[in-house]
């Protein structure tokens, strides 16, 4: 009785485990039907070697106003993987396109490689210096597919197809290194935020300013005495209004490499770092190399192998000196490294900032590191006085008395103050600028003086007066 | 009939209502002040509008509404199970559209809108076919895997966020008011809870207010995590809390979208397959001579081909009617009719 109630049984949980089972083979059989009735148009599947994998995205303004879009990405061939297969050749490849908007200037790239181009992997969004409105760029990007918030975004002093052409033969590829080298500076203090979010966030709240630091390419002596020769006229980010004097107006003043940019719709996919180093005369041969190029993108996700040439070993690092400060989403001025210090300090804070004092007659290095800040804003006068006390801690490389570290420690607050009203002098009281979180500290300490500054930035922004005081911990 | 925890229904009707909070546009209509003051209104109203269905389920703990109705009157019966029904399949809807919106946004190469959504729909339908046993499992599951990626993009975040990102704005109870409106047009647990609270062993009413408490932590983790990480990039973002995934990033991996699209699909699927659930309960409820999965299928079909006709042609914009149908309906079945029937005499088994 007892073993056939156990067989009815058996059978009956066979019977609904076999009926489950036929509606899940049913399901997953519906499922991939769906999927494969799409194989086509936009949706058609691509495997991944059939995707260029961008790491960096140049953007440029032609002569005759168009964008002209660099891509970077992997040359597969190249050293920087875990398994390089020719660590001779260069990791990185570029590919750039001109037309009348960014996204159709990057079809053209795509067009030109037969891949699809997946943004999602970018580390950098390059401006070159013909960038002059921050609108159709941010756009874009904001609108976007894929693009990271915390992907990188700066000016260069030269075009962007210039510094993406750059290729390094070992180590990570270059967009790799822009950003260890952003990432680096923003711990010194010698760059600000760059990151896309922090960049909107700051043009959303302060009618369209920001700052965006400046990436340079380091040159040889030999190149950069042509260039001199060559260049005929001095351009600046936007209208810079800072007085031209001393190491600063070096800084500020951006020298032009007359017909850098490229003023021709024609597709000119680059070779090596060959076009890196374009001028007017090498276009026309680097655009025969392009044509001819084509045959070496043998499965190499788009990439080019590396010229060799003597150019290439030419400019191979970067460094970030500077920042262009944009003013109603249009580059405005420009501030130097010792501006963007104090910047710093005042703002973000610094993790470690080596900063020369003379003790006695040796030049020593103290190494200084934000540790708190405190912020005040009061009316006084009718003016907005915001007391900003820095809590900064001194490290010493080698080991002083104690009188001889509180000398220290003072030269290095005098230092400081130095950089920071620097900045306060160029970005508040000439440039009229709110670099400073102005509005995020009127909104939590003053909410009038917030609605004030809200329906006129500028007008409040004459009114604040910043006083610093440094709070050293040795 | 198969019961489920006390646990088990917590977890369900928070899975069910975190979905939009997931999805939700934040700060399109109000700032942030408003928000997290609409969130702590909308929440006492919710505890409020659960009272008269508590009631119920203590005088009927083995009866749903539409069986407590259709006892006292069978056209009346009849009519609040085509009434359930009807919002199941606009909730359906609601659901698969906003969900082919999202992978519309968010991965327009990768696979279309209404494929997703179909897949979306028949696992859930294989789940609502199931039964409540399964949901409640799979839910568990979902929450779990919801809390651990949840908690990862957050550390992952967690050196990215800064106070000076929150603006505050004085709140108007005009937008105060609006952002109330919103939150409980989203509160449609309020119409699972009558239906499914015979389906608990124990502490029934207990477990809305579970649900309900989760919710709000999370909604103010959500919020707060929003605004102190995104800061004004709020104000343009189509998928603040997803945007979050995109932005976290640790040493091994360099976006963190990819945790949370797992646990945004299994979230639309348990929510989507809890309405087919009750939509077949009701109906069964009110026509009781075919078969309840039959009408599971009726039901379906039905949410299905609305929402894909309107995926196909691209039409992502509710229309203003179907959030106040909505609105109405959570009303008058989650709290109108509980409140009317509660008055009746009880059964014997009352519970305490």
């Amino acid at each position: 009785m007892f073993t056939a109630l156990e067989r009815v049984m058996k059978v009956k949980r066979n019977r609904i485990g076999l009926k489950r089972i036929f509606v899940i083979a049913i399901c997953i059989s519906f499922i991939f039907s769906l999927c494969s009735c799409n194989s086509t148009g936009r949706y058609a599947k691509r495997d991944i070697d059939e995707k260029i994998i961008v790491h960096a995205l140049g953007i440029d303004i032609t002569k005759d106003g168009k964008f002209e879009v660099t891509l970077q990405m992997l040359s597969q061939q190249g050293a920087g993987s875990n398994t390089p297969i020719d660590p001779s050749k260069p990791n990185s490849a570029a590919v750039s396109q001109v037309a009348d908007t960014i996204p159709a200037a990057i079809e053209r790239c795509e067009t030109d490689l037969g891949k699809k181009a997946f943004l999602g992997h970018s580390e950098l969004i390059l401006l070159g210096k013909s960038v002059v409105d921050l609108e159709p760029v941010l756009d874009y990007v904001t609108n976007a597919q894929g693009i990271s918030l915390g992907t990188f975004m700066a000016y260069t002093d030269i075009t962007a197809k210039e510094i993406l052409n750059i290729k390094i033969t070992s180590g990570a590829y270059s967009a790799e290194v822009l950003k260890e080298i952003f990432e680096e500076s923003q711990k010194n203090g010698t760059s600000t935020e760059c990151e896309l979010i922090r960049h909107i966030d700051n043009l959303e709240n302060t009618n369209g300013t920001t700052i965006m630091p400046i990436i340079k390419k380091i040159k040889d002596d030999k190149k950069s005495s042509e260039e001199k020769e060559n260049s005929s006229s001095e351009v600046n980010f936007g209208e810079s209004k800072s007085d031209s004097s001393g190491t600063e107006a070096e800084n500020e003043k951006v020298k032009s490499e007359s017909g850098e940019e490229s003023g021709s719709d024609s597709s000119s996919k680059s070779d090596s770092s060959s076009k890196s180093e374009s001028s007017s005369k090498e276009e026309s041969s680097s655009k025969s190399q392009s044509e001819s190029g084509g045959g070496e993108e043998s499965g190499s996700g788009g990439g080019e192998s590396g010229g060799g040439s003597s150019e290439e070993a030419e400019a191979t690092a970067f460094y970030i000196d500077g920042a262009v400060i944009v003013k109603n989403k249009k580059p405005y001025s420009v501030m130097t490294r010792d501006e963007i210090i104090g910047l710093s300090f005042l703002n973000d804070g610094v993790a470690e900032q080596v900063i020369d004092v003379k003790l006695g007659d040796i030049l020593t290095g103290v190494t200084a590191g934000s540790v708190d800040k405190n912020t005040k804003v009061s009316v006084k006068n009718n003016r907005i006085v915001v007391d900003i006390r820095l809590v900064i801690s001194y490290e010493f490389y080698k080991s002083y008395s104690k009188k001889e570290q509180k000398t220290a420690g003072e030269e290095a607050d005098k230092r400081i103050y130095n950089f920071c009203d620097k900045a306060i002098k160029k970005a508040l009281k000439e440039d009229n600028a709110d670099l400073f979180e102005i509005h995020s500290l009127l909104n939590h300490n003053d909410y009038k003086l917030y609605q004030a500054y809200k329906k006129n930035p500028e007008e409040i922004l004459k009114k604040i007066d910043i006083n610093v005081s440094i709070d050293s911990q040795i | 009939m198969r019961k489920i925890s006390f646990g088990q229904m917590t977890v369900i009707l928070f899975i069910s209502r975190i979905f939009y909070s997931l999805t939700f546009v934040p700060f399109m209509y109000s700032d942030v002040t408003c928000q997290v003051i609409g969130f702590a209104v909308s929440t006492a109203i919710e505890c409020l509008a659960v009272i008269p269905v508590i009631i119920l389920y203590k005088k009927h703990p083995d009866k749903n509404l539409c069986q407590i109705a259709y006892e006292k009157s069978k056209l009346c019966g009849i009519l609040i199970s085509v009434a359930f029904a009807f919002a199941a399949v606009l909730i359906i809807n609601r659901l698969l559209r906003f969900f082919g919106y999202f992978m519309y946004v968010t991965f327009p190469d990768f696979l279309p809108s209404w494929v997703v959504i179909s897949a979306i729909a028949v696992i859930s339908f294989y789940a609502a076919f199931q039964g409540i046993e399964a949901i409640s499992r799979s839910a568990g599951l979902t929450f779990a895997f919801f809390i651990v990626s949840f908690v990862i993009v957050i550390a992952a975040l967690s050196t990215k966020m800064s106070y000076s990102n929150v603006m505050f704005d004085y709140p108007e109870i005009s937008d105060i008011s609006h952002e109330v409106f919103n939150e409980l047009s989203k509160f449609s647990e309020l119409l699972l809870f009558p239906i499914l609270y015979p389906y608990v062993k124990e502490k029934a009413g207990k477990s809305i207010y579970g649900a309900i408490a989760l919710k709000l932590i999370f909604v103010y983790i959500i919020t707060a995590v929003c605004v102190l990480t995104l800061g004004s990039y709020l104000n343009i973002s189509k998928f603040p809390f997803f945007d979050l995934g995109t932005y976290a990033e640790t040493f091994i991996i360099e976006r963190l979208d990819a945790f949370l699209l797992p646990a945004w699909i299994l979230v639309a699927f348990i929510k989507a397959a809890l309405f087919m659930f009750i939509g077949k309960i009701a109906l069964s409820t009110g026509f009781k001579r075919t078969k309840k999965n039959v009408y599971l299928l009726i039901l379906s079909v039905a949410a299905i081909a609305a929402s894909l006709a309107a995926v196909l042609q691209e039409k992502w914009n509710f229309p203003v009617w179907d959030k106040v149908v909505v609105t109405i309906l959570i009303l008058v079945l989650g709290v109108l009719l509980p409140l009317v029937y509660c008055f009746g005499k009880g059964d014997e088994s009352e519970t305490e």
